[in-house]
């Protein structure tokens, strides 16, 4: 294959990976955004949500989009009710202390891991297609459903956007994000609000985990590899910027995608690393993060 | 309404308190004035009240019921608006969206722009604007009208006129009256006896965290070298 096409097939796959890199790091940056706490079991909830999707895809027979159109549902919402719960039951019982928080993501990573181990089992399992169809390109034939994936990850985006910027939901989590205490001064009830975004953010994860499933296996340990990515994207973009993290997940799913056909995925990470080292360096607030005065 | 503090006792830290068992009571319509120089705890006790700071000894009651040892948000949706010292808007929110989330406890979240329009004209015009980019006065406005939309019962004003020019200072004193007329009352935060004597009806002096003495506003010229002595550094 000639180099332009080869460049128009490495993009295609970068928008892929873009998409659903953005899904799942706007939700670690919201979690950020709102309760000022990393979650690093944010890799978790993007492999519960697969592992989901795998499971109801699988107990649905019939057309393979009856079950991912369950699967797209279902996943999610089980997620959300999950990370919702372990906010009330953990995070909000060591009062969202940053440190504290990073150390029982740490436990509730393993735990969930495991579980799913136990549970699911160590093999890789590859969930169908909702679709077969193929795009004919002059030089090549393109995947359908991995087009289909950018759009919906574009819908889905476009709905975060609505409910953050267009409703009373939203206004509530802008105002808890600038002022927790006087967000509580005007009743707002900032400990749910946090239970919504957290379980927001890993309902996010879970969803980019119900589009790729059907294109890369469904495996227990492939929580961590989404999660080192969103937490690039959200520093290079800028801890809890929104338009940071969509922009950063743009850039680095794109030459995460190229890089890793034109080269190997292994060069593209060591890049996408660096890259951080150098934002940490000469912009350690990222792309659009407030600096601290 | 009747909003009673009794032997109110807090502290930034435990063991180390700032406000020494104070007590003092307000009616309906009302405005009384927390007078005294920097660091005597006049903010730690609107900060206690609002349960922003924790309290070891004491209640706050309004209307018999005891509010105190509420959450925050709790404090508010029962009527305790307050408005904060450097105002704390959002800053990044709109105008429109400062009023908003100051609506969150009321029916159906609605804003009664016409009451707020009536008290604060001048924010008619600036609903679409971003709430920091307004003046010092707007935004000592908007943080009042933002404080108003909760349909307060007590107003808790931490130093309204801090940093404000004189007419800037009048117009919140003309306010502060106008919703005493409304039957909203009001506990502020004052350093300046202009803006005391404009729209206080009684005042609290206090000194090492405790009420040294209170007196109607009638009082004031004859207390007032000693009130001086007690704002002067």
């Amino acid at each position: 294959m000639d180099l332009g096409p080869f460049l128009l097939l490495a993009s295609l796959e970068g928008l892929v990976q873009a998409a659903v890199l953005s899904l799942s790091a706007l939700g670690l940056c919201l979690v950020f955004g709102v309760l000022r706490v990393v979650n690093v079991a944010h890799g978790e909830f993007y492999m519960v949500g697969a592992v989901i999707a795998w499971s109801v895809s699988h107990a649905l027979s019939g057309h393979p989009l009856l079950g991912f159109l369950a699967a797209l549902l279902v996943a999610p919402l089980l997620v959300g009710l999950a990370a919702f719960t372990a906010d009330r039951v953990i995070l909000r019982k060591i009062n969202h202390n940053p440190e504290a928080t990073i150390v029982a993501t740490i436990g509730m990573l393993y735990v969930i891991q495991q579980s799913v181990l136990i549970g699911f089992g160590p093999d890789a399992r590859a969930m169908d297609p909702p679709f077969y169809f193929h795009i004919n390109f002059p030089w090549f034939g393109y995947s359908g459903y991995k087009l289909s994936v950018i759009l919906m990850a574009a819908a889905l985006l476009l709905m975060v956007w609505y409910v953050i910027s267009r409703t009373r939901l939203g206004l509530l989590m802008r105002a808890t994000q600038i002022d927790r205490e006087m967000a509580q001064v005007f009743g707002i009830p900032v400990g749910w609000v946090y239970g919504l975004v957290f379980a927001a953010g890993a309902m996010l994860a879970a969803l980019g985990a119900v589009l790729i499933a059907p294109i890369r296996q469904v495996h227990y340990l492939m929580g961590l590899d989404p999660l080192l990515m969103s937490f690039i994207v959200v520093i290079v973009g800028g801890l809890g910027s929104i338009r940071g993290a969509l922009l950063a997940a743009l850039v680095i799913g794109m030459s995460d995608g190229i890089i890793s056909m034109f080269f190997s995925p292994t060069l593209a990470k060591m890049i996408s690393t660096l890259l951080v080292a150098l934002v940490l360096i000469f912009k350690p607030e990222g792309l659009f993060g407030q600096r601290k005065s | 309404m009747k909003f009673r503090v009794e032997k109110l006792t807090a502290g930034y830290t435990p063991g180390s308190q700032t406000v020494h068992g104070i007590s003092m009571e307000i009616d309906q319509g009302e405005t009384l004035c927390l007078l005294g120089r920097n660091g005597v705890g006049k903010t730690t006790s609107l900060k206690a009240i609002m349960g922003l700071m924790p309290y070891t000894e004491g209640s706050v009651y309004l209307d018999g019921e005891r509010i105190s040892g509420l959450p925050t948000e709790r404090i508010a949706s029962a009527g305790i608006g307050y408005v904060p010292q450097g105002r704390r808007l959002f800053g990044e929110l709109t105008v429109q969206e400062n009023l908003e989330v100051g609506a969150y406890t009321c029916r159906h979240h609605r804003v009664d722009y016409e009451r707020v329009f009536e008290l604060f004209p001048g924010l008619e015009d600036r609903l679409g604007q971003i709430s920091r980019t307004l003046s010092g006065g707007e935004q000592q406005m908007l943080a009042m009208a933002r404080a108003l939309c909760l349909d307060p019962r007590i107003l808790l004003l931490d130093e309204p006129t801090e940093g404000l020019m004189p007419t800037m200072v009048r117009a919140i004193a003309e306010c502060v009256k106008q919703l005493m007329s409304m039957g909203v009352s009001v506990i502020m935060v004052e350093q300046r006896l202009d803006m005391v004597k404009m729209a206080a009806s009684r005042i609290c002096l206090m000194d090492g965290g405790t009420i040294i003495e209170a007196l109607s506003i009638d009082e004031l010229p004859a207390r007032s070298t000693v009130i001086r002595h007690h704002l002067s550094v």
